[in-house]
């Protein structure tokens, strides 16, 4: 018989292969579906702390935390916002920024947490995304909790950077910097 | 002769500048010229009651469901408690896609429910489909 212990991290590693297996395709679909943007890889992207806004989503479970970290350079959201029609001006820049990597980071979060919901007995709680202006997640930097890392392109110097971050042994929510 | 449907008035309810600003191309692609934006149910509750005192009802809602304030959920069950908004179309446009939210919301009266990320195409179809099931009943 599984002890408690066991079981813990049968489903840790359950929750790890499941996000592993669904992260890059649920964020491929999103911009493609909704943009009709295709992203391709870019393993020499340059994303400048100055020069981006970041979202971080935390997911909660009793057993582990999953922190989503999705950052986008202002050249991604321009392009994103004129795919939608949207005329901007200097003024409403940055708010502009900061709503399409909320909204972006919010649909992959709720998507990727009905994925994590096909896990038997789990159910994640769900935070509001928390804006960070010009600097990195946390959970950007060198982890072996890191579990999903990548950056993409939609056109040169575009960027969009996803990480992710499992870690069992702590459930405590991110410190909020903005609320959305 | 213009639709009498297209012509109706209709209203998008989302948080997100980029959700609102689809709606609004794909309802013009569409053909429909009179909508309303609001940025949170709050906002949506008081355009809601101002057209309804001024005879003006919105024919159809595209209604986020997360929203700070008043979300989506808490908007359908005040319209659907509303003389006057009951009969209104409601087109819930939601991240949350789990099988039981999207029972919770057709049990509280969303008319259609489509989920995030969501092809423009298919909530144009639903439109399309509210449209007509409005035109079948003659409603204006």
């Amino acid at each position: 018989m599984a002890t408690l212990e066991q079981s813990s991290e049968k489903v840790s590693a359950d929750v790890v292969d499941s996000i592993k297996k669904n992260i890059e395709r649920l964020v491929r679909d999103v911009f493609l579906l909704m943009f009709n943007l295709t992203l391709f890889d870019a393993p020499d992207a340059v994303i400048d702390d100055e020069d981006s806004v970041t979202a971080r989503l935390v997911l909660r479970h009793e057993k582990i935390k999953v922190c989503i970290s999705f950052r986008i350079k202002s050249t991604t959201a321009e392009i994103i916002a004129k795919r939608v029609g949207i005329v901007q001006t200097d003024n409403q820049s940055l708010a502009l920024y900061q709503d399409v990597v909320c909204e972006l980071t919010n649909i992959v979060g709720n998507n990727l947490r009905t994925v994590l919901s096909e896990v038997p007995g789990l159910y994640f709680d769900f935070d509001i995304p928390n804006i960070v202006v010009g600097e990195a997640c946390p959970c950007e930097q060198p982890s072996p909790n890191i579990v999903f890392k990548k950056d993409f392109e939609i056109s040169p110097e575009a960027h969009i950077r996803l990480s992710l971050v499992c870690d069992s042994q702590g459930a405590s929510p991110a410190s909020p910097i903005q609320a959305h | 002769m213009p639709s009498i449907v297209k012509d109706s008035r209709i209203l998008i309810v989302d948080d997100s500048l980029i959700i609102r600003a689809m709606m609004r191309n794909l309802l013009s692609e569409m053909g429909y010229s009179s909508f309303e934006e609001a940025e949170n149910g709050l906002v949506a509750w008081e355009k809601l009651q101002k057209a309804k005192s001024e005879n003006m009802l919105f024919r159809i809602m595209i209604l986020d469901w997360s929203m700070p304030g008043m979300n989506g959920l808490a908007l359908l069950e005040k319209c659907r408690e509303d003389r006057g908004l009951d009969s209104m179309a409601i087109v819930m446009l939601t991240a949350i896609s789990e099988i039981s939210d999207m029972m919770l919301a057709i049990k509280k009266g969303a008319t259609a429910y489509v989920t995030k990320p969501f092809e423009p195409q298919k909530v144009a179809e639903a439109i399309k489909q509210i449209s007509a099931w409005a035109e079948t009943i003659g409603h204006t």
